[in-house]
């Protein structure tokens, strides 16, 4: 004989009456809606070893990934039948369409929207009951207080559901399948019972409609793709986002709150269960919540339970009780008690040897030999690192063990796997120390699930991800920064391919802007790579091409706009620093490009100002030279260019340009001859040149216009500190509506 | 037509009161007039029997529920919101469907005292015969305790902090005592209080949290989504306009439209597509404000113009509400014009007419 038994997946109720079905059905089978392929995963999913929550993953072998999850928790009736097919040696196997088939059909449908435009049956049931589909199930089913109860109830719910709905022709798919095997197992056990635990959607559609040949047809052939499953950790947080299977659960807290009242003997307890929970949340994050304010509470959801229908209170009257009395009318002043009792933060955990792909093996037995074992839970903690030899260890395993986990985790990230994150350096030049966030999410396993397409293990993965964007990658300085990336992951072998990738794109690139960057990222691996003990090889070869490069590239690219003179700018300063790092850079050559640039009137005056400010700093101009320059440059009559000229040339060396009084005095005599018209643009650019500045620099500067002005220290100190006058604030207001053209 | 400027809401609304305690089927609890449910029927519209009840409060269903639910349990409610947000409007009506009376009212100001909370004594009669009971004069509280229905307490924010106490014991006790007649009064099975505050005030008392432990706090919050408050105001200037008389055409859609963006762009500090950052005014804007505004425009081109609301009409009414505190309020009005009205084809005369009253 067969016997049903109609779901609503992640419901409390279901679960705890599940025992009494199959204890009153004696099965010899039991069937459960679930990928009929992963039958295998069973006995491991319900060893004592695995904590729950956690979800049997099922993923394409190839790109793009598509994954398809089964999550459980320990209210969840298929959980629950499992186990208890499995404490009772009674054969137990999954029945719904395999694994392979569903995501051949997702990968199908994967360019259209999942969901159609017509209102789902959920909805139209929202809007019948004039209440949530949540509130509704609770009110209705999952308070009902007998076996008898329920089955009837959730029977008729699936029955009429069915009637109100057209049925997708996917589900028809699925249970056409489920009939097949049914029938199956019906012809393999001629005198046993078999039960059958399914969505209550799907029971009246396997009960009802018999087993025709027509079923053995439609099934005969399904479409695949290769895929592979394994078990995973879960989160309740996850699971109250992630609707994957079934109708998804949106409170699992809540759940697991209503399924231990229920195995406690008395689901009445739960809405003060709740209630108390909330209120010792609050008290433990130092709000003040008092008994008599749970009590309350509690009457208020009771009130609003009888008032909506229902027996007893359900989570939305739960919680509009619990705002009202104990958030005095405010849900953020509970929202976090609230997030935390009904969501929760438990996740599972998997005993070891149970996940399956390779790379997840390779990831735990990683953290193992890293000794990261402890930073793989939901919260997140720092890590620092230092690279350096440990010279007070023995072995020299122990002596790098930070210089590998940094490879590990830098590997880590170039796959996306979100375990951790690279937070900015604690001290600024100390290129030795790292700092990481690690934090384990279940979303993280997913992703490292993922990765196992790229390779079998973190560093291969890693390594293929670095060849595969290096082949696409277009520019140098995206090339220049896969080579970083690559020394960072300690990958050797992708370290050469990039060198030699960087050297073919060399020829072929003709922007010094890009080219210039290129050399920055190359000078940082040169100077910093020693710490990672890889072969810097052929790069200081390749430096030298690039340089040349550089020096032949930028003269054609010099008149330009502003956009594309910070750009070069940029790229000017970072060569700036390699010359001066590296002595097989060619740095003469370099000085006479930047006398150059600095001397010609074609160029851009801010690149023009750069250069000349980039020379002045390290001493390579004359003074003779330099105080011609800016009496060029500050003429009267180009006043946008003037400003422009000199916003590039402060933007290098201050201490040196506030010192010098005689820039000074050339700047104001150019002020002082502009025209009204002229002096606004002007007066742009120098507010923007100064705004980096710091206020002890500032008043230096004014000193020295004082007295380029022949104003006294003090008297100089006293104007600039005074407040401004009304026509001076409005003036300067007036420059917010400033049109900028061309500056 | 009644001559009466405002009827209380029992009257106004008698035939649909009459018709849910003529078709009452639920149990009526102890000293109300009908059921909780009848009671959400009444605010948020539906039918009984043949009799199509109006909605009066348009808004979240769920809270009118707490608050309805919060009166069985016989706690005292509290109603907070900011102004405009339809709270004494809500209280009046929750006491006229449950007592058939909302004159027990308490207005809250700051000269409000402890006797018109508690009883006061008429001193003629004091003095000619010593402390009687004809001599008493009771508050509608203390009229509520004897009948065992629902005082109002409007605004009680303004109240004095001694005043506001003076209700602590009055709602744990729920007895009055008179010293001077050396009585106690018991309250009656259905007595509790509704009062309202508002969280924009200024000058107000902070509440005790002695006295917010003694409440149940529902917060009414301003309409959700645009066409609730088209809807709102539409009806309510419908409603208005019949009572007072006017003679001019109500407002078309456009019109209502227009009042409702502004002031919900204005008081959301962005323009409804939530590109445009705004500067907020001083004011709350609430969609109370927005329907005296059009009552307003309303008497205008009744009484002045061709009877239909024109954009200077609108634009009068409309440079009154926005600008409050001068200095400020006319720069924000003046940026919005320029930023966003002026941008809005179809609003090009009554941005002439704004900006000219603006300037």
């Amino acid at each position: 004989m067969t016997v049903y038994y109609g779901v609503r997946h992640h419901s409390p109720a279901c679960a705890y009456f599940v025992e009494e079905f199959l204890s009153r059905a004696k099965p010899d089978v039991l069937l459960i809606e679930g990928p009929a392929d992963l039958s295998g995963l069973i006995p491991q999913l319900c060893s004592p070893e695995v904590e729950l929550p956690a979800a049997i993953l099922a993923y394409t072998e190839s790109t793009p990934v598509h994954t398809l999850l089964y999550p459980m928790a320990v209210f969840s009736p298929e959980y629950a039948a499992m186990r208890w097919a499995v404490r009772n040696g009674v054969e137990v196997r999954f029945c719904d369409l395999p694994s392979y088939c569903v995501l051949s059909t997702i990968s199908d449908k994967s360019e259209e929207s999942q969901e159609s435009g017509s209102p789902s049956i959920y909805e139209r049931l929202e809007s019948a009951a004039g209440m949530d589909n949540s509130s509704f199930w609770e009110y209705c089913f999952e308070q009902c207080e007998s076996f008898d109860d329920l089955t009837a109830a959730v029977e008729n719910y699936g029955r009429e559901l069915r009637n109100f709905s057209e049925i997708a022709p996917h589900d028809l798919l699925r249970e056409a399948y489920m009939r097949r095997i049914i029938n199956e197992c019906e012809s393999a056990h001629p005198d046993g019972n078999i039960a059958v635990i399914t969505g209550a959607f799907h029971t009246a559609g396997l009960k009802d409609v018999p087993y025709t040949e027509r079923d053995k047809e439609l099934t005969e052939h399904l479409t695949s793709v290769s895929s592979k499953a394994t078990l995973m950790p879960y989160s309740y947080f996850l699971l109250s986002r992630r609707s994957g299977y079934g109708a998804g659960c949106k409170a699992p807290g809540y759940n697991e709150l209503l399924w231990n009242c229920r195995r406690s003997g008395d689901i009445r307890e739960s809405s003060a269960e709740y209630l108390a929970s909330i209120a010792a949340y609050q008290r433990e994050h130092g709000y003040c919540c008092s008994t008599a304010e749970v009590i309350e509470a509690k009457r208020l959801a009771d009130t609003l339970a009888t008032m909506r229908g229902g027996k007893l209170p359900n989570l939305a009257d739960l919680r509009d009780a619990a705002v009202t009395c104990l958030g005095h009318g405010s849900f953020s002043e509970i929202s976090v008690a609230c997030a935390d009792i009904e969501i929760g933060t438990k996740i599972g955990s998997m005993p070891e040897g149970a996940v399956c792909t390779s790379v997840q093996e390779d990831f735990a037995r990683q953290l193992k030999e890293l000794k990261l074992q402890k930073y793989r839970k939901m919260s997140a903690e720092e890590l620092s690192l230092d690279l350096r030899e440990n010279l007070r260890v023995k072995s020299e395993k122990a002596a790098f063990l930070d210089l590998e986990r940094s490879f590990f985790l830098h590997r880590l990230s170039f796959l996306k796997v979100s375990f951790c994150t690279q937070k900015p350096r604690p001290q600024d030049n100390a290129t030795w120390a790292e700092l990481w966030e690690l934090r384990w999410t279940p979303q993280a396993e997913i992703e490292i699930v993922e990765a196992s397409l790229k390779g079998d293990t973190i560093e291969q993965a890693a390594a293929n991800a670095v060849s595969l964007k290096l082949s696409s990658a277009d520019s140098v300085t995206d090339t220049a920064e896969l080579l970083d990336a690559a020394f960072e992951c300690g990958l050797t072998e992708c370290v050469k391919t990039a060198v030699s990738s960087v050297q073919r794109q060399t020829s072929e690139c003709s922007s010094a802007a890009e080219i210039g960057k290129a050399l920055g990222t190359l000078s940082g691996i040169l100077r910093f790579g020693s710490i990672r003990r890889l072969d810097a090889g052929d790069i200081p070869e390749l430096m030298e091409k690039l340089f040349l490069r550089f020096c032949l590239c930028i003269p054609a690219g010099i008149s330009c706009d502003k956009i594309a003179a910070d750009q070069l700018s940029e790229a000017v300063s970072a060569v700036n620093d390699a010359c001066i790092a590296h002595d097989f850079l060619d740095g003469t050559r370099f000085t006479n490009l930047l006398l150059d640039i600095a001397d010609s009137n074609a160029a851009s005056p801010f690149l023009s100002g750069f250069c000349c400010g980039i020379l002045m700093e390290r001493g390579l101009i004359s003074t003779e030279k330099l105080s011609e320059l800016i009496s060029r440059k500050l003429s009267p009559g180009f006043a946008a260019d003037g400003a422009l000229w000199f916003e590039g040339f402060s933007k290098k060396n201050r201490r040196a340009l506030i010192s010098r009084l005689s820039v000074w005095e050339k700047l104001c005599s150019f002020t002082a001859e502009l025209s009204d018209e002229d002096f606004k643009p002007v007066l742009v650019c120098l507010r923007r040149a100064f705004s980096e500045y710091t206020p002890a620099e500032k008043s230096d500067i004014a000193e020295n216009i004082g007295e380029a002005l022949g104003i006294s220290k003090h008297a100089a100190a006293e104007y600039v500190n005074a407040s401004l006058s009304t026509d001076e604030q409005q003036s300067i207001n007036e420059l917010d509506d400033f049109d900028f053209g061309d500056i | 037509m009644s001559d009466i400027l405002r009827l209380p809401a029992e009257e106004l609304y008698k035939n649909e009161l009459e018709a849910l305690i003529r078709n009452e089927k639920e149990p009526v609890p102890s000293g109300w007039k009908m059921s909780p449910k009848s009671v959400l029927t009444y605010i948020m519209g539906g039918k009984s029997g043949d009799t199509v009840i109006t909605p009066k409060y348009m808004g979240d269903r769920r809270i009118v529920e707490i608050c309805i639910a919060t009166l069985v349990t016989d706690r005292a409610l509290l109603l907070i919101g900011e102004p405009g947000t339809a709270k004494s409007w809500l209280s009046e009506h929750l006491t006229a469907a449950i007592n058939g009376d909302s004159s027990r009212a308490i207005q809250g100001t700051a000269g409000t005292t402890e006797e018109q909370i508690r009883y006061s004594w008429n001193y003629a009669l004091l003095l000619a015969k010593g402390p009687s009971h004809e001599a008493l004069v009771k508050s509608p509280v203390y009229t509520a305790m004897e009948s065992g229905s629902i005082a109002r307490i409007e605004e009680i924010s303004r109240c004095a902090s001694e005043v506001q106490d003076a209700l602590i014991s009055i709602l744990s006790e729920k007895r009055i005592s008179v010293p001077e007649l050396s009585e106690e009064v018991p309250a009656k099975k259905g007595f509790s209080v509704i009062a309202t505050a508002n969280t924009r005030d200024k000058g107000v008392n902070e509440m005790s949290s002695a006295l917010k432990r003694r409440f149940n706090i529902v917060v009414l919050p301003a309409p959700a989504d645009m066409e609730t408050e088209i809807n709102i105001v539409n009806t309510r200037v419908a409603q208005l306009s019949d009572s007072f008389g006017l003679t001019a055409k109500l407002p078309d859609r456009t019109a209502v439209e227009r009042v409702v963006t502004i002031f919900r762009e204005l008081r959301n500090g962005q323009t409804l597509d939530g590109k445009v950052k705004l500067k907020q005014t001083s004011g709350v804007l609430s969609s109370a404000e927005a329907i005296s505004l059009l009552i307003n425009s309303m008497a205008l081109a009744g009484s002045f113009g061709n009877g239909v609301i024109s954009d200077s009409d609108l634009a009068s009414a409309l440079q009154g509400a926005v600008v409050k505190d001068d200095s400020k309020d006319k720069a924000v009005w003046a940026e919005y014009l320029e930023n966003v009205m002026k941008k809005r084809r179809d609003c090009a005369g009554l941005y002439a007419e704004c900006k000219e009253r603006n300037s």
